[in-house]
């Protein structure tokens, strides 16, 4: 379990660097408004 | 033999030959204690009703002399000195304590002993057969006293427990048959044994320390501390065990060679152990115990350690009581420094503190109480360091100083996890201290439904710097109904939409109510330009009419990402937490006693 502690340590500072840049680049997770198209004129909208 | 008196020496005569022993010492040895040095002159062997030992008179470097006794693999050197106030012979009594130089003495043990031979030079005359009552005393610090009365004569001296390490010994006997010299021993057969019994013979392998035989062979337990081996017990009901670590059996454990000389059942109840008494010529005893598969590397204590209640207190260090029990043997063979019995019993106590274990033994038939210090060693050492073929049973059940594998050594994990934490909120903190989330744009919307003249509702507004997140709130007056509002933000340069839906609506009765009036919905990665947010309502027929108001905020601080961070960062901690305690809960079903206020955390190795 000992090993585990330097992956631990890598694993946290990969978040911390995530976290700094989903900052930095305006990320959101699970946000299903990620997607992009660039057709005008052909957008839909749906209605209950 | 050569007496000394002051400078002079005289020879008084011849002495009867020493049995052989496997002692490092010889006359001419040198050695320090603390800053003198001092040199080996002669020596005396002594027996008293249960073994034997050695006494060498020795030589200091200030021209004054002293005893350094050997027994059971520890010495203890000491000088000629009488204390405020001596006691009589008649006033002995065990466990009764007194003042010497200060120092709080108690005495250990009184017993009646016999000069069984001697060489060299001596402080006096040892002729075989000479009798004494020799008073051992033991304090604080490692401190020892032995009083001796001989007929008119008393002679009391003072000095303390040393092992062989600090005495930084020189000019040593080659041991036979260890470190590195040829066993001279077992090719002349002078430390073989025969049983009296059935006639099997049985080398010695700690001849002069050993005091107890086990025959292999019938079992009987037979007397060896002196010449012809005697018998002491009958075989008792032979039991077919086959120890682990076959008996004559090399081992390096902790960088020192030990061969496995002895063999014990014990047993407490339903519960039975076994323990392997292994020897070394110079370090002495030390024990492996063997429970269920769980190994502890047992050595004895010189300082006792302090018991304020269920606490025992080694080198500032608590321990907390665990167990007591009665320990009784139950099966023996081999050789011991002791005379081992079956069915002999002794009250223990253990006291824990991973890895380490402190074990009291109390024999009250022998007056003797004894502390040791274990270490749990894993199976797989044991197997490696003996070359043991098989592989150790697998350990049953979690034992009482089992190091916890999933606490972390000197906590590393908790100040791992502290700093990454820290380090996460103090991005998140920056960062949201940093994010404008400034309002652009703000607008209020009336949607008939009926109209169909009605032109698109369209907010303009400019995202500037960075890439960043926007946020679109949506507000309308809704009472019991509905509104859809279909969004879909324009890229006016690259042509680029995104569309998204925000679904409003607000139902209430007299005591209760359900949906929001208000939703908010984050954009994320939102590039610099001018941008166009076209609506697209739709509504409850029941109210074709609805206000709503729309916001745009851009650069706003978004703190899923971070909450998000933060559980994946907290999940291996918490699993090792979890693991840790259940751990704990298992060791702790086993114990006797409470274990409010401790904490369990590993120590290093080479403490």
């Amino acid at each position: 379990m000992k090993n585990g502690h330097p992956l631990f340590t890598i694993f946290g500072l990969l978040l911390c660097g995530y976290l700094a840049t989903s900052h930095a680049r305006g990320w959101l997770l699970f946000s299903s408004l990620g997607s992009k198209h660039t057709t005008p004129g052909q957008h839909t909208f749906v209605h209950k | 033999m050569v007496v000394r008196e002051g400078v002079e020496v005289a020879l008084i005569g011849k002495t009867s030959s020493l049995p052989p022993d496997i002692s490092p010492i010889q006359i001419g040895t040198q050695g320090r204690f603390g800053n003198t040095a001092f040199t080996v002159l002669g020596r005396v062997r002594l027996k008293w009703r249960l073994g034997a030992w050695t006494e060498w008179f020795v030589e200091f470097g200030d021209n004054t002399t002293g005893w350094m006794a050997e027994a059971q693999g520890f010495f203890m050197v000491s000088r000629a000195e009488t204390p405020e106030n001596l006691p009589r012979q008649n006033d002995l009594q065990r466990s009764a304590g007194f003042n010497w130089r200060g120092v709080p003495m108690t005495m250990a043990d009184v017993k009646e002993v016999v000069v069984d031979g001697c060489e060299g030079e001596l402080p006096y005359a040892a002729p075989p057969g000479r009798e004494s009552l020799s008073v051992d005393l033991t304090g604080p610090n490692s401190a020892f006293a032995c009083i001796e009365y001989s007929g008119a004569e008393v002679r009391t001296f003072f000095g303390r427990y040393c092992t062989f390490e600090e005495l930084e010994f020189s000019n040593l006997r080659p041991v036979p048959g260890w470190f590195g010299n040829p066993p001279l021993a077992h090719e002349t057969g002078v430390n073989a044994v025969n049983c009296p019994r059935c006639g099997s013979v049985s080398e010695l392998k700690a001849p002069g320390s050993t005091v107890t035989l086990v025959c292999g062979s019938c079992g009987s337990v037979l007397d060896v501390a002196s010449g012809d081996a005697q018998i002491i017990t009958e075989a008792a009901k032979k039991l077919n065990i086959q120890p682990f670590i076959p008996l004559g059996t090399r081992g390096t454990l902790f960088g020192v060679e030990y061969e496995a000389i002895g063999f014990l059942q014990r047993a407490d109840g339903p519960y039975t152990w076994f323990e392997y008494l292994l020897f070394n010529p110079h370090v002495g005893y030390t024990w492996l115990v063997n429970y269920k598969g769980h190994w502890n590397f047992v050595e004895r204590l010189l300082n006792f350690p302090d018991e304020v209640g269920n606490i025992a207190v080694l080198e500032g260090r608590p321990y907390r009581l665990f167990l007591r029990g009665t320990a009784t043997v139950r099966y023996v063979v081999g050789e011991f420094y002791w005379r081992v019995n079956f069915d002999e019993k002794a009250q223990t106590a253990d006291y824990v503190r991973p890895p380490y274990i402190l074990s009291k033994e109390d024999y009250p038939e022998l007056q003797e109480v004894t502390w040791s210090r274990g270490q749990y060693v894993e199976g797989e050492q044991i197997q490696l360091a003996f070359k043991i073929p098989k592989a150790s049973p697998e350990p049953v059940g979690v034992y009482m100083n089992q190091p916890n594998p999933y606490v972390t050594k000197g906590g590393f994990l908790g100040a791992t996890t502290t700093a990454l934490l820290a380090l996460l909120i103090l991005i998140q903190i920056v960062s949201v201290g940093r994010a404008r989330n400034q309002l652009v744009a703000e607008q209020n919307f009336t949607f008939d439904s009926g109209d169909t003249n009605q032109t698109t509702a369209v907010i303009e507004f400019e995202v500037k710097g960075k890439p960043q997140a926007v946020k679109v709130t949506s507000f309308a007056g809704l009472q019991n109904s509905w509104l859809d509002l279909g969004y879909e933000l324009l890229n006016v340069k690259t042509g680029e939409r995104r569309d998204f839906l925000e679904g409003l609506e607000y139902y209430y009765g007299p005591d209760w109510s359900e949906g929001s009036q208000r939703k908010s919905t984050v954009i994320p990665a939102v590039e610099p330009g001018k941008y166009q947010l076209i609506i697209d309502p739709d509504c409850d027929p029941k109210t074709p009419i609805v206000r709503y108001d729309v916001a745009v905020k851009t650069d706003v601080p978004v703190w899923r990402n971070f909450i998000f961070c933060l559980l994946l960062l907290l999940a291996y901690p918490t699993y090792r937490f979890g693991r840790s305690a259940a751990f704990e809960q298992k060791r702790q079903a086993e114990s006797d006693y409470d274990s409010h206020g401790f904490t369990t955390e590993l120590e290093d190795d080479d403490e």
